[in-house]
């Protein structure tokens, strides 16, 4: 097997691995809005980027707290994910947030544990210029 | 275009994959930054589905967009932060400045190839607002 092989292995395993990390996170944290649980994944630090939280682990238990609170209803759809090295990107469809979002997420995984987060966040209209949906 | 860093190191793409992403980033520095249709366009495959809200299917949809943009904010560009890339997918973290939002934009743009060319748009875009909870940035 050429080395070429062997990289583009490691990789497909890697990746496998982190959108599974991912996918579990996300639905404890923003679905079952269980933050205990989700913490188990988060590493030493976790550095954020999102307009909607504070920096840190203790700022996202204070938006899970708060979502638990005020959008109950808010469940999240992963719709696509692409991973690259130690990079998780997710396009996700936010419903009950309120209304429906667009949403990107991007995490950034070290030692199996999570410590960067990104987003962007765009409302759905109620009518577009194409008939192919934002997803 | 410049600025901008890979998930990965080089060498752990695959040829397919560097040249996907060498596909995107030259699309868009000419079509969105340089506004130059003709060598954007020879990157896109047969068709092209469009699916931001605010833009028409087809090449035909992303002139249009691009003309308006050029005749209400001509000094419009958009920053590659950060790309990403996994097989026909493609998707970069993107600034925009000069446009029609007070303090730029954030955005994601994904991209899927088919046989080196791009055939499928997503993206989503949130304006920078004043003041965030954090010291990190939206980058």
């Amino acid at each position: 097997m050429s080395d070429s092989r062997n990289l583009q292995e490691t990789r497909a395993e890697q990746a496998r691995r982190n959108k599974e990390l991912i996918t579990r996170y996300y639905d404890l944290a923003l679905n079952k809005k269980d933050f205990a649980a989700a913490r188990a994944y988060i590493g030493p630090y976790y550095r954020q980027h999102s307009t909607y939280g504070a920096d840190g682990p203790e700022g996202l238990g204070a938006f899970v707290e708060w979502a638990k609170v005020n959008l109950p209803q808010l469940h999240v759809d992963f719709v696509r994910i692409i991973a690259d090295g130690d990079y998780v990107l997710m396009h996700n469809r936010g419903k009950n947030s309120p209304g429906t979002k667009a949403v990107v997420d991007i995490f950034r995984i070290e030692h199996g544990k999570v410590v960067e987060h990104w987003d962007v966040l765009q409302d759905v209209p109620a009518s577009a210029k194409n008939a192919n949906t934002m997803f | 275009m410049t600025g901008y860093t890979c998930a990965s190191p080089d060498e752990q793409y695959s040829e397919a994959e560097r040249r996907n992403r060498d596909v995107v980033l030259d699309f868009y520095d000419a079509g969105v930054n340089r506004r130059d249709y003709a060598a954007a366009f020879r990157h896109l495959g047969d068709h092209y589905v469009q699916h931001n809200p605010d833009v028409s299917d087809g090449a035909a949809g992303f002139r249009e967009f691009f003309d308006f943009i050029e005749k209400n904010f001509p000094k419009f560009r958009v920053e590659i932060k950060r790309v990403f890339i996994e097989g026909d997918m493609v998707a970069v973290h993107v600034r925009s400045f000069d446009g029609p939002t007070r303090n730029g934009e954030a955005g994601v743009d994904i991209f899927r190839l088919e046989a080196g060319r791009i055939v499928e748009h997503w993206d989503v875009i949130q304006p920078i607002p004043d003041s965030i909870p954090h010291a990190n940035s939206m980058f």
